[in-house]
């Protein structure tokens, strides 16, 4: 062989190695996929409710398994899990054996032991929004699915009662003052705070602007004596268009601070498995899984998938109109809410539990203004006590 | 002719003990548990000063109309009118025309009555064995790994005591001597009530609406399936069911036919409570939470009230 053939050989070799090397790191800083034949995980899922236009939940997430487990000849325990024990676990109030892969729940919390699976998520892959919500110290403590807004549900007066087509004509306004939602919508906003002055004038603006607590507030809204319900998931959402006799569009949540926004939490799945092997299992698992959901979400309920790639799906099957969905998108501006850690989740879950009744007697009219602070402090010192 | 006198004693003590049915392998010969027998009276219908009032007293005004003995009407007073019809019949059946109907009278009325023909089955495929109950179309049908195998006619419960609507379990079998619950029975989980499936003495009443709730069968169909049901074996009843009351409390221990309607509502809408046992317990409990927490309903006093209104349960 001619000297001149001998370079171009090792020229040729040298470019094929590094185009190969290319080839196989998907990410920066991501490896090379390892080899997971043989490792066996348990995965806490929860179930979702049946909905018109999506397939069943659970029979979705057993495939996306089957698939990964045939793929990667890995074993995956799957299991549904009540949320209650989920969140009991996470939180650390009940101890035990727990999985390599938890679903976080729609109102989430960072345990100690997430794992970071930022190295895992492509960059500029997710919804800037989604990846914050999770992103603590620099690490991506979660695998986003979707965004999981809450709002107010307001009937749409059909066009020609209004003058103007299809506007939404908030009139009677009820309340769900016991929701996960109704509290930390307000108080997790920038310049609010769990301050005891906060809930209360909080509290007296609701019921100045939309009177006393409406004792069943759902029933309101089927009968049709309520315009205007909230806080409202998108799932209770969907509950209110079939309800209803009509057009139902979520409205942003007004607050005393004079805005009006759209709230949200980012259900994902976190990665909990210490050990090199399954870590990555679980990791890759995970993002097949949040982005299954995240789909599923989008079809079943509007959820907006925290996959860019799946905003297709929103914008097609989530039966969301154009005016909607255009606000929820923006509503991802500004203000980025992020997922409490486990001890304030805790702390936050306690003292909406004592404050609920007071809140409730308030609303309804047995309590006045005055005994209403002094119950609040009582309640906030009592649970932040040192 | 010499007559054999300890042959003819020896031959009849044979011929009685060949009535009786064989003895079962760890159940109760004959005896059924009280909370089974509330349902199917034991004790004889007798004439009284103060007619007896007994919900088999319906079935037997039904055959006597049937066979042209009585004419009026269709309650479950033991009337003189329909005491009068008994005692007609007991003349035509060459029994003691005293208005007493037992054992024998039971019998008697049930003359002509027979299940129709089925041709003789052998055991049922391998597979798991369950039980379908359709009130509707009173049938019975016995599934093998949910696939029907086949069926049987049933009498079920009677519009003010309709049979209860949900997934239960045999937990308790027996074999008797005939008697309103023929010869053979099985008691289900019902936690409100005492409900079974059994053989009847009434055979003219299967294909319609005469118990008090539970699943009645001709003594040779439930002798059919008997032995080949294990303890244990899930009895899925569905059909019609009474009006239900959900402005009563249901939460942790409730025992409730609300509570099935309930968990057929969960599992309906993706969240699946396991059995509708019509039991409110801690996997019920947990799936009520879920609800909740999925629609960010409020977890307070009217928790199972939101819960049932989102998942469309009126």
């Amino acid at each position: 062989m001619s000297r001149r053939s001998r370079v171009a050989a090792l020229v040729c070799a040298a470019l094929l190695l590094s185009v190969l090397e290319g080839c196989q790191t998907r990410a920066k800083g991501v490896p090379v996929e390892p080899d997971l034949t043989g490792v066996s995980i348990v995965v806490w899922d929860a179930d979702q409710p049946a909905a018109p236009g999506a397939p069943a939940y659970r029979a979705e997430a057993a495939r996306v398994v089957r698939d990964f487990c045939a793929r990667y000849k890995v074993d995956v325990d799957l299991q549904f899990i009540d949320r209650q024990s989920i969140v009991d676990f996470l939180s650390g109030r009940k101890s035990g054996e727990g999985p390599a892969l938890a679903f976080s729940t729609e109102w989430p919390l960072v345990p100690e032991a997430a794992r970071d699976a930022g190295p895992y998520l492509v960059q500029g892959g997710y919804l800037d929004a989604a990846i914050d919500y999770w992103r603590q110290d620099g690490r991506t403590l979660a695998i986003p699915s979707y965004v999981h807004w809450l709002c107010a549900g307001s009937r749409v007066k059909p066009a020609g009662e209004t003058g103007e087509t299809g506007a939404a004509m908030p009139e009677r306004t009820v309340y769900l003052s016991g929701s996960p939602g109704f509290l930390r919508s307000v108080l997790d906003l920038p310049g609010a705070g769990w301050d005891a002055g906060v809930v209360a004038s909080f509290l007296s603006w609701v019921k100045a602007e939309y009177g006393a607590l409406e004792p069943d507030p759902l029933g309101a809204w089927s009968e049709g004596s309520a315009e205007v319900l909230y806080p409202v998931t998108p799932f209770l959402l969907t509950w209110m268009k079939s309800a209803a006799k009509g057009e139902v569009e979520p409205l942003p949540l007004r607050n005393p601070f004079g805005e009006a926004r759209f709230c949200y939490t980012v259900p994902g799945y976190m990665v909990l498995a210490a050990n090199g092997l399954e870590r990555e299992c679980a990791t890759r698992l995970g993002k097949e899984l949040a982005a299954n959901l995240g789909r599923w979400a989008a079809r079943a309920v509007g959820g907006m998938p925290a996959l860019a790639d799946d905003m297709a799906v929103f914008n097609i099957e989530s039966h969301l109109g154009y005016p909607a969905r255009l606000a929820l998108l923006s509503s991802l501006t500004g203000h980025r809410f992020r997922a409490p850690s486990a001890q304030e989740f805790l702390l936050h879950e306690s003292i909406e539990e004592a404050l609920s009744p007071v809140a409730a007697d308030f609303l309804s009219g047995k309590t006045g203004e005055g005994d209403l602070l002094s119950s609040i402090q009582d309640i906030l010192e009592r649970h932040t006590r040192p | 002719m010499r007559f054999h006198f300890k042959g003819a004693l020896a031959l009849l003590v044979i011929l009685a003990s060949s009535s009786l049915p064989p003895a079962s392998g760890g159940a109760s010969p004959g005896e059924v548990p009280m909370f089974l027998a509330l349902d199917e009276p034991l004790e004889p219908l007798f004439p009284s000063v103060v007619p007896m009032r007994r919900h088999d007293v319906y079935d037997l005004k039904v055959r006597l109309k049937d066979l042209g003995f009585y004419s009026g009407p269709l309650d479950d007073s033991y009337d003189p009118a329909c005491v009068d019809a008994v005692k007609r019949f007991q003349v035509g059946y060459w029994l003691d025309a005293d208005g007493t109907v037992e054992f024998s009278t039971w019998r008697a009325l049930a003359h002509g009555v027979a299940r129709p023909e089925k041709p003789a089955i052998g055991p049922p495929p391998e597979g798991v064995l369950s039980i379908e109950v359709d009130t509707q179309k009173l049938g019975l049908t016995l599934m093998v790994d949910g696939k029907p195998w086949r069926t049987y006619p049933i009498a079920a419960g009677k519009w003010e005591a309709m049979t209860p609507v949900g997934e239960w379990r045999i937990i308790d079998k027996g074999y008797r001597a005939g008697g309103p619950f023929g010869s053979r029975w099985m008691a289900l989980d019902v936690p409100w009530g005492g409900y079974g499936i059994h053989g009847t003495n009434m055979p003219w009443t299967i294909g319609g609406y005469f118990s008090v709730g539970c699943i009645r069968m001709f003594n040779e169909d439930v002798e059919e399936i008997f032995e080949m049901i294990p303890y244990g074996t899930l009895v899925v009843v569905k059909g019609y069911r009474p009006q239900l009351d959900f402005t009563k409390p249901i939460g942790p221990g409730s025992r409730l036919p609300e509570v099935v309607a309930l968990q057929q509502a969960l599992r309906a809408n993706g969240f699946d409570a396991g059995r509708c046992d019509g039991v409110y317990g801690t996997v019920t409990a947990a799936k009520v939470r879920d609800v909740a927490s999925t629609y960010g309903l409020p977890y307070g006093k009217h928790l199972v009230r939101d819960v049932l209104r989102v998942l469309g349960v009126k």
